[in-house]
Formats: C-alpha cells, structure tokens, sequence
C-alpha cells in the first residue's frame, strides 16, 4: 500500500495501536501528524520516528474544544488531510454498581465523543481530499466484555453505529467511514499487565482466540492502513474483525476443555 | 400456548411515560393491573398524565429531570419506597431528530446522549438493588437506527442507541447471577401522529409515502405493537430471555434490494 503524498492524523499515536498504525503509514509514505496529550510525548514520539514527515499536533481530544485544536494543527501543519484515524481511547475499569457519574462522563468523552468532533472538524479538508476516516471500536462494542469494562464496551459499541451513520451521511462528499474491532492485542499496556502476573493474561488470550495467539499491533495497524487505502475504497461502513476469531468463537472457546480438561503439557506457551 | 400477560401485583418504573411511547407501555402496564411510577421531567406534565389515566393508588408520581442524576436517584427511591418494591424498569426514552454532523454542537450531543443513554444507565443502576430482590427485569428501548446506520443527520442518535442496545447486553451478564434479565427493544418507524402531544404532524404525508417505499410492512407501527413487544419482554414469557434484542421494524434492518 502507497501514502506517498498522502496526510494522515492518527489521534492518540504516541503509543500501542495508534503509534502502530501511525509507524506504518509513516513507512508508507505517508505524512503523519502525531497526537497525545502532552507535547514532549508528541516530541520524543517524532524524534523516535526519524522526524521526516512528521507534524506534531498535541493535546487533549477530551473536550469538544480540544478536539478542533487537534484536528487544526494537524491540518495546518499537513496542508490538508486525507486521512483520519480516530484512535484514542481509555479503558478505566469499573462494574455497574460503582460507575460514578464522572467515570461515566469522562469515558464518553474520550471514546466516543472525541470520534464525532474530530471528524467534524476534519470535515472541510477530508471533503476537499475525498478522503477517509477509520474509527478504532473493539471486540468488547459487539459482545458483551469484561463487566469492569462495562462503559469501554458500551462506547465501543457506539463508534460502531457511528460508523454506520457517518458512513452513509458522508458518502455523498465521497468521504468513507470504516471502523476496526481489534480483539487482544499485544500492546504496551497489555504486555505491561501480562508481565506482572507472570504470564497469565497470554495464557489466558492464547486459550481464548481461535488462532490460539494474541494479535500483534502491527496486524491491527495493517486492517486501519488497508480501510484507509485505495485498496479499500469500495468499504464504507465497513466493521472489520481483528480478533483472531474471538467474535467468532464467543463463549464457546472453554467447551472442550471443561468436557475434557487437556494435560497440563497441552497448554499453549505464551508468546510475547 | 401459556403465556399470559398479567400484571397484577407487580411495580413498573417507566421512564418518559408522561407521553409519546413510554406514556403507552405505561397505561399498558397498568391496564394489566400493575403498578406504575410515572416519570417525566415535569412533575405538572407527570400529574396530568395521572389524571388522564384515571388515577388511584396504582399510578406513583416519579418526575425527575432526565440531566440529573441526583434527581433520578432520588425519584427511584421514592417510587420504590412508595411501592415497596419493583419488578420491572422501562427505559423508554426514545427522543432523536436529524442533525448532519456539520451542525452537531457540543449541546446537542449531551443533550441525545444524555437524555437516551446516560438517563438510562444511571436509572438502571438505581433500579438495581431493588431489581435484585425481585429477580425483576429492565427493558431498554433503542431503535432500529441503532442496530444499522441511520439515515443522514442520524449518527449522533444511532451512537446512542447502538451503545444503548450494547449497554443492555453488559447489564444482562452483570445481573444475570442475580437471576435479572436485561433486553433491549427496537423500533423502527412508529406513528409519529400517535406520540402524544407536542408531535409535530407536519410532513407526514411525505413521511408516509416514503415509509410505504421503504419499509418491507409498508407501514409504521402503530404504539401498542411498540408496547406488545415491551411486554412481552417483562412478561414470564420471556423467562430465558436476557441480553437479547426484539426489533419490531416491520423489515426495516433485514436489507433492501433494488426492485
């Protein structure tokens, strides 16, 4: 795939599957505008990068107000924008019963707020480019997940229907609308928890997933580049699984086991 | 066939019900013999709907400003309180209009997702400890707008209610253990010159001729078959029925073909 020429903004790129993604069209050609809440991340993001077509756009997409800034200086910084990728995303745990009312407005804020402003305000230039949004929504937003995730999963959820809606709002402007659902993914904060409990979680994924592993960041980046791509031009509205089969296989996954538990040497070892 | 819908002896909670759809699954609820806390964010419009529905000590008095969850929290408790208990929660709020994304202000999106996603949650989460000791059950009413994109102006409303109809689903496996089933229900087009007061008639016409293309039924729904299924859902019938969702869109959501 080709994004010589191409201006891409990836919002929350300095890590996991939005510096993934953001690293990918970089290598592709693309020119990249990098987000996160703070600049120095945003800095030492596009040094580590190499710095060539890079554009920092710093900040906070948690308000409506941040979200026209972002969206500004990347565009200003790029020339224009042919590209979007909402990303950013929080995952703060907290079940039904104990979700406060500023859990509940800050999560909307950031997961599914952020996905509408950002392409609102990335309207006029993605018009002018007949360009293309892809919107990061998760396995948890088509099966219910962990109940600690309970408001992650209902915006999840949400982007997925916004997806829809803006795609069949936008194609007139020739502007698509894709989202992904990535299913568990090997990114920072993933490693970081596998490694406190000794492996475990990647135990756990690896017995869960159909493919019997857990997804690279570099596959989920590859699925946001291909909707992004002239490859995918004919997707719109698309929800495209990233999952390993995890949707697929929903609660059947522990049947065999528990009908017939496998010797412990069965067990499939983690793989980082 | 066993299944009976009757309601006597049991204590409703349905949202929004001083008019339009949920005022419907209200008086159906109540025609059935249960009791129900009528909830509105006027308390005049709340008293008013009492008294066209006849009164008595079976219709409770639940106002609260859908914006406010301190207000909500507080008129649960006082209509558990006064009815002792509850056995089913309706979320019936449903109140969406076209707004292409170019117009979509920072108020309007808490407005929709305030009042149709956020209301609910924080009511179901009231609603629960009760809930729990009844082994009642929550239907959350979505739309079909959710479930597919919606037409154009739509994405703000089908954001809410895709993650409304998801929201059900989390709450189904978060209450399951407690033996409370949660579901979601779904219409599609439904008479908009039957919602009550305040509905605005204009361009019904049109409205109807382009149901009658589109819509496999060739028709909108009328509120009782709204209600019917809302019913249906909260009724015994539905007993090994949780995290699902009933759409009642006469076709709408199952495709379209060029003819």
């Amino acid at each position: 795939m080709d994004f010589s020429g191409k201006r891409v903004l990836v919002t929350g790129s300095t890590t996991g599957i939005g510096r993934g993604a953001a690293e990918m069209f970089h290598a592709a050609g693309a020119r990249v505008a990098i987000n996160g809440r703070n600049p120095d991340t945003v800095a030492s993001t596009i040094r580590e990068m190499g710095g060539e077509r890079l554009v920092p756009a710093p900040g906070h997409v948690g308000t409506v107000e941040g979200c026209s800034n972002v969206v500004e200086a990347a565009v200003q910084g790029l020339g224009g924008l042919d590209c979007l990728v909402n990303n950013v995303g929080i995952g703060p745990l907290a079940r039904m019963m104990d979700i406060t009312e500023e859990h509940w407005d800050e999560v909307l804020a950031v997961n599914l707020r952020a996905a509408m402003f950002c392409t609102k305000a990335a309207l006029a230039p993605l018009r002018a480019s007949r360009g293309s949004v892809v919107i990061i929504s998760s396995m948890c937003g088509l099966v219910a997940g962990p109940p600690d995730g309970f408001v992650y999963s209902i915006t999840k959820a949400g982007l997925i229907s916004m997806t829809k809606s803006l795609a069949i709002e936008l194609a007139p402007d020739d502007v698509r609308v894709n989202c992904i659902c990535p299913g568990y993914i090997s990114t920072p904060m993933i490693v970081a928890e596998n490694d406190l409990n000794d492996g475990q979680l990647y135990r756990a994924i690896n017995e869960f997933t159909p493919l019997g592993r857990i997804g690279s960041v570099r596959e989920c980046a590859s699925a946001i580049l291909y909707l992004s791509s002239q490859d995918g031009r004919y997707c719109n509205g698309a929800v495209l699984s990233n999952d390993g089969g995890c949707v697929a296989n929903a609660s059947w996954g522990t049947l065999e086991q528990a009908l017939e538990p496998p010797p412990p040497s069965g067990v499939q070892e983690a793989r980082p | 066939m066993t299944m009976r819908l009757d309601y006597r002896g049991t204590c409703v909670f349905v949202t929004d019900s001083a008019s339009g759809l949920g005022r419907r699954i209200a008086e159906s609820f109540h025609g059935l013999g249960a009791s129900v806390a009528i909830n509105d964010a006027s308390a005049d419009a709340v008293q008013r709907a009492i008294k066209e529905m006849g009164g008595g000590s079976r219709l409770i008095s639940a106002p609260a400003d859908p914006m406010r969850v301190s207000e909500i929290r507080s008129a649960v408790a006082r209509a558990v309180a006064t009815m002792t208990r509850l056995d089913v929660l309706v979320c019936s709020t449903a109140r969406g209009d076209l707004c292409r994304l170019d117009r979509v202000t920072g108020d309007y999106w808490e407005a929709v997702l305030g009042i149709n996603l956020k209301a609910a949650f924080f009511t179901a989460q009231a609603c629960a400890p009760a809930l729990k000791k009844s082994k009642g059950c929550i239907v959350n009413v979505a739309s079909a707008i959710g479930q597919l994109g919606g037409p154009p102006g739509a994405a703000v409303y089908s954001a809410a209610k895709g993650a409304m109809a998801h929201m059900s689903r989390m709450m189904a496996l978060e209450l399951a253990g407690d033996g409370v089933r949660v579901n979601t229900f779904c219409p599609g087009w439904v008479d908009p010159r039957a919602a009550g007061p305040g509905a605005d008639a204009a361009g019904t016409e049109a409205l109807d001729a382009y149901i009658a293309r589109q819509s496999p039924l060739q028709r909108t729904a009328t509120m009782d078959e709204c209600a019917d299924a809302v019913l249906y859902l909260a009724s015994s019938a539905a007993s090994y029925t949780t995290g699902a969702t009933l759409v009642a869109d006469g076709g709408l959501t199952s495709g379209h073909y060029i003819s």
